[in-house]
C-alpha cells in the first residue's frame, strides 16, 4: 500500500514539474524591460505568448515593451488583446487611448457627454470576466438546485415559503449574468478587431496583388475583422473602407 | 442776389405763382436719362435776358435744354401763363443725395445765381442690390507668405435681406485661415442712408506655388424689392365683378458676385537657401531647451521645442532632430494651435521629444538648427539651439525598479512619472498567465454541469412523485406491510425450526397467515368465526379450493401446535415452504 501510495506522489510530482509554465521568460523580460532593452523583453515575453500563455497583464506588458521600442502598431495590437480579457482595466484603457493619440489616423472624441446610465450598465458589464461569470453561473444553477430539492423535502409551509422566495432572487442574478455572459459570448464568436502593424498597409479590393489599391491604413488603425483566408483578411473600417489587407501587415486581436 | 430773390418773390406774390424746380420722375436712378425743370411766371420774366445756365457737378451730363410756355391753373381755376427751362441730364454712376450743378441766369447784363439742386440718386432695380469686393492686403507675395482678404459688401436702397454666401471657395492655391463672420456689421452710409456698409478681414492667405494665381469670385444670393409691376385683379362678389389694377413692388431673389482678385506670386529665392529649408515664409523665432542636464538611469528626460510665426496659418513643419542614439524615445507629441494676433495669423507648434537614457555617462545632444524666408528682408534666416550636455548618473535601484514595474499600489509614482510628459502607465507584475484553453462555454464539462441540476432535479421529483403516489395507494400500503410482517413471522418460524421448538414453529406460522390475511384484507381475522372467515374470504376473491386450502393449514398448525412431537424435522421444512407457497398465492387478495 506504502510503495502505491508513494507510487502516486511520484507520478503527481511529475506531473506538476513537467506541467509548462512561463514564469522564468515573464520575470527575465521585466527584467530587460526594467533595463531599458525592450527588444529583449518584447523577445521573451513574445516567446510566452507564442507558446500559448495567455494573460491580460502579459498582453499589457508587451504592448508597453512595443510602445517604448516604437512600434506603436503592436502596442495598440497588445493593449486591445488585454482589454479583451479584461475591459475593464483603466491601465489598459489609458495606455490604448494614448497609443491612438499617436497614431495618423487619430480617433477623435466625439465631445458628447456620456450617458450616467449606460456607462453605469457597462461598468456593471465588464466588472466580472466571463471565466468568473460562468463560475458564478455554474454555483447558482446548482444552489438553486438544492433549493429546490429542500423545497420538495420540506414538509413544513413556512420553511417551503423560505425557500421558494431564496429561488426568485437567485434565478433573477443567474438570469442577470446570464445575459451579460451571453452578449460577451455573442460579441467575442462575431466580431474580432485587427490592427495595422506597418507604417502604412494597403487595402485591396480583392485578395491578390494584383487587385486594385483602395486605400492605405496607417499603423495602428484599428478595423473590424470580417474573414481571415490565405494569407489575407477581409476588413471593414466604418463604412467607407472595405476591402482585404495582408496578414503580415495587421494583427488579430486574441 | 438778394434784391433779385426779392423782387422775383414779390412778383410771385403778387402774380399768386411761383418760381419752382421739379423734376420729370419720382425715382432718379443711376446712370438714366432724366429732366430737370425750372418753372418761372412768363410775366415776371425780366428783359433783357439770357436762357438759364446750368453747370453741372459731380459726373451729371447736360445734353441740352429747351422751353415751353404753357398756362397753370390754381384750385380757383385762374389761370397763369408760365415758361419751362428743361435740362435734359444724365445721372452719374454713384447714389445718393448728389449736387448737380448750378443754375445761373443773366439778366441785365448780371448773372444771378439761382439754385444749387440736389438729387437723391438710386440704383435701378434692374441693378444689383449688393455690391462684394474682395480686397488683398498685398497683391505681390512671397510663395508661402502671409497676407489677408477683406471682404466688403455694400447694400443699395433696394436690398430686402436674407444674404446668404453661395460660393465662397479659395481654390487650391491658398492655405487659408478663415474668420468668423458672423459679427460681420453692417452700418448705414453716411452719404446715402437707405445704403449699408460692411467690412470685415475675411481670410489669411498664403500660396503653395508661385506664378499668377487667383483668388475666385465670391457668389452671394439675397432678396431686392422689384420694379414696379401694373397688376390687374378681377373681384366678383354679390353678383357684381369689379376690376382693380395697382402698381405692386415684389421681392426677388438675386445673385451677386465679387470681382475675381489677381495675386502675383514671386518664387522664393534660390540663392543662400539652406540645405534643409524649412520651406516656412515669415517671422519666426525658435526657442527650446531640455527640462534638466543631470538625472539618472530610469528618469525621463524632455525636450521642448517652441516655433512660432505667421507664415502658412495653421502649418509648420518640423526641425529636424539629432539621432538620439544614447537615448530611447517615444514618438514625439506636438501641439500646433493658430491664432489671430492683430493683422495676422499667429501658428505654434510645441513638441516635446521624451528621451530615456540607456546607460549612465555624459553625452552631448547635437545642435537643432531651424531656418525660414524671412519676406520683409527678402532673406533667409535660421535660428540654432544646442548642443546640450547631458549628465547621466546611475540609477537609484529603487527608483529604476519602480518607474517600469508597478507594485499594486504606486499612485504616488505613477502621477510623479505621468508628470514628466504624458505618457504610458507601467507594466504590470504577471501572475496568471496560463496556457490558451478552450473557453469555459466551449467545454462539454461547463455545459454538462450546467444541465446535470436539470436532470438531477426531474428524476428526484420523478422519484419522489413516485414514492408520494405509491404512499398514497392503500391496497399497496398494505401489500407492503402484510409482505414485511409475513417476512418476519417467516423469520420466527425459521428460528424455531432451528431450535427444533415445533409449538414455536407452528404458532409463527399460523400467527404469520392469520396476520398475512388481515394485513392485505384490513379484517382482523384473528377470533374470527369458521363461517365469517370463509365469508370474508369469498369475498375477498379466493376460490372455494384456496379458502379449504387456507383452513386446512390453519387446522395443521393449531394440530401442530398441540402435538409437536409428531412432526420430523424434513416435514416442518416441507410444511414451511408449502406455507410460502401458500402465501404467494394469496397476494392476490382485493
Amino acid at each position: 500500500m506504502k510503495k502505491i501510495l508513494l507510487l502516486g506522489f511520484l507520478f503527481a510530482a511529475s506531473l506538476v514539474v513537467a506541467a509548462p509554465n512561463c514564469k522564468s521568460p515573464i520575470a527575465q523580460g521585466s527584467l530587460a524591460y526594467r533595463e531599458g532593452n525592450f527588444e529583449k523583453a518584447i523577445e521573451l515575453w513574445q516567446t510566452c505568448v507564442e507558446q500559448g500563455f495567455q494573460s491580460a497583464d502579459l498582453y499589457y506588458n508587451l504592448g508597453n515593451a512595443y510602445f517604448r521600442d516604437g512600434r506603436v502598431g503592436f502596442a495598440i495590437l497588445y493593449y486591445e488583446s488585454a482589454l479583451r480579457l479584461n475591459p475593464a482595466n483603466e491601465d489598459y484603457l489609458h495606455n490604448l487611448k494614448f497609443a491612438q493619440g499617436l497614431t495618423k489616423d487619430k480617433v477623435e472624441e466625439n465631445g458628447l457627454e456620456e450617458n450616467p446610465i449606460l456607462s453605469a450598465f457597462f461598468k456593471a458589464h465588464h466588472a466580472l470576466s466571463l471565466e468568473t461569470q460562468l463560475h458564478i453561473i455554474l454555483a447558482i444553477v446548482w444552489i438553486i438546485l438544492l433549493l429546490s430539492i429542500l423545497r420538495v423535502l420540506s414538509a413544513n409551509p413556512r420553511t417551503k415559503s423560505i425557500l421558494t422566495g431564496s429561488v426568485f432572487p437567485l434565478a433573477l442574478i443567474l438570469g442577470i449574468i446570464g445575459f451579460s455572459a451571453g452578449y460577451k459570448i455573442y460579441v467575442m464568436e462575431t466580431f474580432h478587431k485587427g490592427v495595422v502593424t506597418v507604417k502604412s498597409a494597403d487595402v485591396m479590393s480583392g485578395p491578390e496583388d494584383s487587385y486594385q489599391t483602395l486605400n492605405a491604413l496607417s499603423e495602428g488603425t484599428i478595423f473590424e475583422v470580417m474573414g481571415v483566408r490565405e494569407g489575407w483578411v477581409q476588413i471593414r473600417l466604418g463604412e467607407k473602407v472595405n476591402g482585404f489587407v495582408k496578414t503580415t501587415e495587421v494583427g488579430i486581436v486574441k | 442776389m438778394k434784391r433779385l430773390i426779392f423782387v422775383l418773390l414779390f412778383f410771385a406774390i403778387g402774380a399768386n405763382a411761383e418760381i419752382s424746380l421739379e423734376f420729370d420722375k419720382d425715382r432718379i436712378e443711376v446712370g438714366k436719362p432724366f429732366e430737370m425743370r425750372i418753372v418761372i411766371p412768363t410775366r415776371e420774366l425780366a428783359e433783357p435776358r439770357e436762357i438759364p445756365k446750368l453747370t453741372t457737378a459731380n459726373g451729371f451730363i447736360l445734353n441740352g435744354i429747351d422751353s415751353t410756355d404753357t398756362q397753370l391753373r390754381d384750385f380757383f381755376g385762374r389761370g397763369t401763363n408760365v415758361r419751362k427751362y428743361n435740362f435734359k441730364l444724365i445721372a452719374p454712376r454713384q447714389t445718393g443725395r448728389v449736387q448737380i450743378g448750378v443754375i445761373t441766369w443773366k439778366i441785365r447784363d448780371t448773372e444771378y445765381e439761382l439754385s444749387r439742386p440736389v438729387v437723391n440718386l438710386q440704383k435701378s432695380y434692374d441693378d444689383a442690390a449688393v455690391a462684394a469686393s474682395l480686397i488683398p492686403s498685398k497683391k505681390i507675395v512671397y510663395e508661402g507668405e502671409q497676407f489677408s482678404v477683406n471682404l466688403a459688401l455694400h447694400t443699395y436702397e433696394h436690398f430686402q435681406g436674407n444674404l446668404n454666401a453661395v460660393s465662397m471657395d479659395l481654390g487650391n492655391d491658398f492655405i487659408a485661415h478663415r474668420s468668423d463672420l458672423a459679427n460681420l456689421q453692417f452700418v448705414r452710409s453716411e452719404k446715402a442712408p437707405a445704403e449699408m456698409d460692411a467690412n470685415a478681414k475675411f481670410a489669411w492667405l498664403a500660396p503653395v506655388k508661385s506664378g499668377d494665381l487667383t483668388i475666385p469670385a465670391f457668389k452671394f444670393k439675397y432678396l431686392k424689392r422689384g420694379a414696379p409691376k401694373i397688376v390687374e385683379e378681377n373681384k366678383s362678389q354679390g353678383g357684381f365683378s369689379m376690376s382693380f389694377k395697382s402698381i405692386r413692388q415684389e421681392a426677388e431673389e438675386a445673385e451677386t458676385s465679387s470681382a475675381p482678385v489677381s495675386i502675383k506670386v514671386l518664387p522664393l529665392p534660390s540663392t543662400l537657401r539652406p540645405a534643409d529649408f524649412s520651406g516656412m515664409v515669415g517671422d519666426y523665432s525658435f526657442e527650446g531647451d531640455f527640462d534638466r542636464t543631470t538625472l539618472k538611469v530610469g528618469e525621463a528626460l524632455t525636450l521642448n521645442l517652441l516655433i512660432k510665426g505667421d507664415g502658412k496659418p495653421g502649418t509648420l513643419t518640423d526641425p529636424k532632430l539629432p539621432d538620439f542614439a544614447d537615448f530611447r524615445s517615444v514618438p514625439p507629441e506636438t501641439e500646433i494651435n493658430k491664432k489671430v494676433v492683430g493683422n495676422k495669423v499667429i501658428t505654434t507648434k510645441s513638441i516635446k521629444v521624451f528621451l530615456y537614457p540607456k546607460k549612465k555617462g555624459s553625452f552631448t545632444i547635437p545642435k537643432i538648427t531651424y531656418n525660414w524666408f524671412n519676406p520683409t528682408e527678402k532673406k533667409y534666416q535660421s535660428k540654432t539651439l544646442g548642443p546640450w550636455e547631458i549628465t547621466i548618473e546611475k540609477g537609484d535601484d529603487n527608483v529604476v525598479a519602480a518607474l517600469p514595474v508597478s507594485n499594486g499600489s504606486p499612485n504616488v509614482q505613477k502621477e510623479d512619472i505621468e508628470s514628466l510628459g504624458s505618457d504610458i502607465r507601467f507594466v504590470h507584475e504577471v501572475k496568471d498567465a496560463t496556457l490558451t484553453q478552450k473557453p469555459m462555454f466551449r467545454s462539454f464539462f461547463f455545459w454538462f454541469l450546467f444541465a446535470f441540476p436539470v436532470f438531477v432535479y426531474f428524476i428526484f421529483g420523478t422519484l419522489v412523485k413516485r414514492y408520494r403516489k405509491n404512499a398514497n395507494n392503500s391496497a399497496l400500503v398494505r401489500k407492503a406491510k402484510a409482505r414485511k410482517n409475513l417476512k418476519t413471522s417467516t423469520t420466527q418460524a425459521q428460528e424455531a425450526l432451528k431450535k427444533n421448538d415445533g409449538k414455536a414453529f407452528y404458532a409463527a406460522l399460523e400467527n404469520g397467515l392469520i396476520g398475512y390475511l388481515s394485513d392485505l384484507s384490513n379484517l382482523e381475522f384473528r377470533g374470527m368465526i369458521k363461517a365469517q372467515f370463509n365469508e370474508n374470504l369469498q369475498d375477498l376473491g379466493l376460490t372455494d379450493m384456496q379458502i379449504t386450502e387456507v383452513r386446512e393449514w390453519l387446522e395443521t398448525c393449531s394440530f401442530a401446535r398441540f402435538a409437536p412431537s409428531v412432526q420430523t424435522e424434513n416435514e416442518r421444512k416441507e410444511a414451511l415452504q408449502k406455507f410460502e407457497k401458500l402465501c404467494e398465492t394469496l397476494e392476490v387478495l382485493k
